[in-house]
């Protein structure tokens, strides 16, 4: 149990950047979810963290010991590996003991911890078979008991429920969620679904290409993207993005136009021209407020039962519409609060814009 | 049913083709020497007999023969072993140092073997090696004829065990070392006796060093040679019939071995 904290950690593989300047605090106790599409680098930094590579450059420190020139058996860091990685030839009791005969913890005590968490995760009555004879569920659990059984300074799990049915990996969220709270373990969890880090991270990191792009709360995350590719990777589905020049008092989509009120005209005057403005999908309603106006092409509804989705468009943009329940009567026009956008820079960082 | 008879009629062909000689040379091998060149040749022996066993048996050149064979082959092992295990295991984890072993081991199997044995023999001369009373000089020779076979055999059977394994048991705490010892090579059993096998056969059965650096102390194969050289054909299958029964043994005792599964359950 300690907190973690990356300093300008830099990973180069050849010319191919893995991971780029990242810094990270990690406080004693909390998850921090890693998202982001794959080859973003969270995988390198789960592999930085847990020792199976060096950093280029950069410090990784773990309560008040610096652990980026340790090697793995030396780092007291834990992790769940993607595919689980169990011992075939070993019980599931001894692939538990595991970690403890490595540490040389005398048998008694080593019975007692195994009996422990193989009660917490509900593993007693498999404790004797080998893992060819387990489900996925059960791997799995086995996997998570053989990384906690030591009570490690900093746990690591890569995509722990890729490999589970959609059925089982609800619950397995919660469960996992649980048990890191009761044992209060500090944990990265590297995932590349937006559902999973949302709802497990007390923070969530957002990564592309190497870089992190945002550091927040699950809640600034989705309300507050820092950029417009945040923006555009979270939500399902994710935010509208609508490219549109500002003018003054008004944005110009094409031909159409939509008042801003002053309030807004002022935080956006620095920024006259090209811009990027972010609506979600759940910002428009039926209820007739002034605000960014979509025409709705109601042959274009797709009812999935808590929501229906519907695509119109505003000036030359298309936008996709999220409507709760199920709508059969759809309004032909629906419109979005200007409180409710988001804007961004044009160029290619898309950095947000104007916030008061 | 015509598939059947047709898988049933190509299986008794193969069969056929295996067993044949076999059969040939355990028939020889009770043939009297004097109807060994009868003609037209017999299918069976007329007069079957054990004199030519007995005889080898009462010879001082098979016992020594056959000691000679089992140590030679039994430290061929051993040492092949010992050289290839670390080698192929870093070439299944490392390709910048698998890729230029590969090849170098390709292009040592390239020289005949017997083009070899002469320089070798000279050299062996030398350093007081040559037709050594334990075939250290052989040994050496046949170590050196297996070590690519081992590797290629190792190394496969490395590759087949998911480096995460390794990963894994770093992470829990042991040495990149101890996670090879405790994790790897007990999963690796199965291509360890494959390689053994092989291995073991290779230097069993190789004729050409063993015909050229030992000249009185001679295994069973250059000893066959001779018998069948100098016109005893019975001698000759008998000590065939003779070099059979370690790789009967051998294959029965790690068939179970080489086809077992030991992987499955460390993944998903």
């Amino acid at each position: 149990m300690a907190a973690a904290q990356f300093e300008h950690v830099c990973k180069r593989f050849g010319d191919v950047v893995g991971l780029d300047d990242f810094c990270l605090r990690i406080g004693d106790g909390e998850l921090v979810s890693v998202l982001g599409p794959s080859g973003c680098g969270k995988s390198t930094l789960l592999r930085l963290t847990a020792g199976l590579d060096r950093p280029t450059s950069g410090t990784i420190r773990v309560g008040d010991r610096r652990i980026d020139d340790l090697p793995p058996h030396q780092r007291d860091v834990a992790m769940v590996f993607q595919s689980y990685a169990l011992y075939p030839h070993m019980s599931v009791r001894d692939n538990i003991e595991f970690p403890l005969r490595m540490r040389r913890v005398p048998s008694s005590a080593r019975r007692a911890r195994t009996a422990h968490i193989a009660g917490a995760l509900d593993l007693i009555p498999l404790l004797d078979r080998r893992p060819a004879a387990l489900s996925g569920g059960q791997r799995q659990r086995v996997a998570l008991a053989r990384a906690l059984v030591r009570e490690p300074a900093l746990f690591l799990l890569d995509e722990p429920l890729s490999n589970l049915d959609a059925r089982l990996r609800l619950g397995v969220r919660h469960y996992i969620r649980a048990l890191q709270r009761q044992l209060h373990v500090t944990t990265i969890y590297v995932t590349h679904d937006q559902g999973e880090a949302l709802t497990l991270g007390d923070h969530v990191v957002v990564m592309r290409d190497g870089r992190v792009q945002q550091v927040d709360t699950p809640a600034a995350i989705y309300e507050r993207p820092a950029n417009a590719f945040v923006a555009g990777f979270i939500g399902t589905p994710p935010m509208n993005l609508l490219s549109a020049t500002c003018a003054g008092d008004a944005l110009l989509f094409g031909e159409h136009r939509v008042a801003l009120a002053p309030s807004h005209s002022v935080r956006l005057r620095a920024h006259t021209g090209a811009l990027l403005v972010g609506v979600r999908p759940e910002a428009f309603t039926n209820g007739g407020v002034d605000g960014l106006e979509a025409v709705i092409d109601p042959s274009t509804s797709e009812i999935l039962g808590s929501e229906t989705l519907v695509r119109g468009t505003i000036g030359r943009e298309t936008v996709t519409v999220r409507l709760p329940g199920i709508v059969r009567d759809i309004p032909r026009r629906l419109s979005a609060p200007l409180e409710a956008l988001h804007y961004f820079t044009a160029d290619e960082a898309g950095a947000r814009l104007g916030d008061p | 049913m015509r598939r059947a008879l047709f898988i049933g009629l190509a299986g008794a062909g193969l069969a056929a083709v295996i067993l044949l000689p076999l059969g040939l040379i355990l028939k020889q091998a009770v043939t009297p020497e004097a109807e060994s060149f009868a003609w037209p040749p017999t299918w069976l022996p007329h007069a079957p007999t054990l004199a030519n066993l007995r005889e080898l048996f009462g010879s001082v050149e098979l016992p020594d023969g056959l000691r000679l064979s089992l140590l030679v082959a039994t430290l061929t092992v051993l040492s092949t072993l010992a050289l290839t295990l670390p080698a192929a295991w870093l070439a299944a984890r490392a390709p910048t140092v698998g890729r230029p072993l590969d090849a170098l081991l390709v292009i040592a199997r390239l020289f005949p073997s017997i083009a070899l044995a002469v320089p070798m023999a000279v050299l062996f001369v030398r350093i007081d090696l040559y037709n050594s009373p334990a075939a250290l000089g052989l040994w050496i020779a046949h170590t050196l004829l297996a070590v690519p076979f081992a590797f290629f055999v190792l190394r496969t059977g490395f590759r087949r065990i998911p480096v995460e394994l390794e990963e894994a048991a770093q992470l829990d705490g042991a040495t990149r070392l101890g996670a090879a010892l405790r994790v790897t090579l007990p999963l690796a059993w199965p291509s360890l006796a494959a390689a053994a096998l092989l291995v073991f056969l290779v230097s069993w059965d190789e004729f050409a060093y063993a015909l050229i650096l030992q000249v009185t102390n001679r295994p069973l194969p250059p000893l066959l040679y001779y018998f069948a050289a100098f016109g005893y054909p019975g001698m000759a299958s008998a000590v065939a019939a003779i070099m059979l029964g370690p790789a009967v043994v051998i294959i029965i005792l790690l068939a179970p071995a080489i086809r077992s599964g030991g992987l499955t359950g460390s993944g998903r």
